[in-house]
């Protein structure tokens, strides 16, 4: 859960990191640079790391499906 | 049997009732709690979420406000769609889009959008959830009718209990509502309730006891 504005670009300014919102049903984030990855690009390498800015802390961003919960 | 009511604030009830056994007196009162049907949300589609809350607290509390009631509803298990989710006619959703501009935001019931504003929530200012800045939320909740029995949230009232005089035999009832239905028609519904309960236990007798 990310605090911070929404902005196209990812900037290298701390502590607000950029939010991108639908780009697509992409499904990790990098939690440094904020740049989405799919699970394929991040099989490319044999250590998973972001291919942007190197950074190996990733997220899994939540998928754009309805979530049925009942409320009791 | 005799009643006289005492006192009518908008969600309180108070009555006397004389020239009735205890058995009927009680009955009042347990169907009062338990099988009034009522409005409260029960389905709840979370499109977004970010915050700190997880989407099944968040929907067990939405469950939990206090939603009025609109009696022309079907119950879900009498409704003729027989779908899960419900048609037009046994359901009224309501809907939340939310997004913290700033730290620390508080989302009240308030901000919960009634389609049917017949169904909405009694209170205004029911703190549901608190965002800082950047966290959205967005979700539609479906209020069914149902009963106390099944969850606590269909408990139409917060309290219902009588006292009994034994002098003069009469039994000194209070009803407080939640909110969701006027304490009047909820006791009436119960009246009818017992009403139904008792004929539904004649047919199932099946002309037992008959000449």
């Amino acid at each position: 859960m990310e605090a911070g504005p929404e902005e196209t670009q990812p900037e290298t300014a701390p502590p607000t990191l950029p939010v991108q919102r639908n780009p697509g049903g992409l499904f990790y984030e990098c939690i440094n640079c904020g740049s989405k990855l799919t699970a394929d690009q991040l099989a490319m390498t044999p250590e998973i790391k972001c291919p942007y800015c190197g950074y190996r802390i990733l997220r899994k961003v939540r998928p754009p499906i309805v979530k049925h919960v009942k409320a009791r | 049997m005799d009643i006289k009511i005492l006192t009518r604030e908008p969600e309180t009830l108070r009555f006397i009732l004389s020239d009735a056994s205890t058995a009927f007196a009680n009955a009042l009162r347990r169907i009062m709690i338990s099988e009034v049907p009522i409005m409260a949300i029960d389905d709840v589609m979370v499109l977004e979420n970010n915050s700190v809350m997880y989407d099944e607290i968040l929907a067990h509390r939405l469950g939990l406000v206090p939603v009025t009631t609109d009696q022309s509803y079907n119950l879900p298990e009498e409704c003729s769609c027989k779908s899960e989710l419900g048609c037009e006619k046994c359901r009224a959703s309501l809907s939340l889009e939310i997004e913290a501009s700033e730290a620390s935001e508080v989302v009240y019931s308030s901000q919960l959008k009634p389609e049917n504003p017949d169904v909405r929530p009694v209170s205004d200012k029911i703190p549901i959830v608190k965002l800082t800045q950047g966290q959205r939320i967005k979700l539609e909740a479906y209020a069914r009718l149902g009963r106390g029995r099944v969850h606590a949230k269909w408990q139409p009232v917060s309290a219902a209990t009588y006292s009994y005089d034994p002098k003069t035999r009469t039994f000194n009832f209070l009803v407080e509502s939640t909110g969701t239905l006027p304490p009047e028609k909820l006791v009436l519904q119960a009246a009818r309730i017992i009403s139904q309960k008792t004929l539904g236990f004649e047919e199932g007798l099946g002309g037992i006891g008959q000449n």
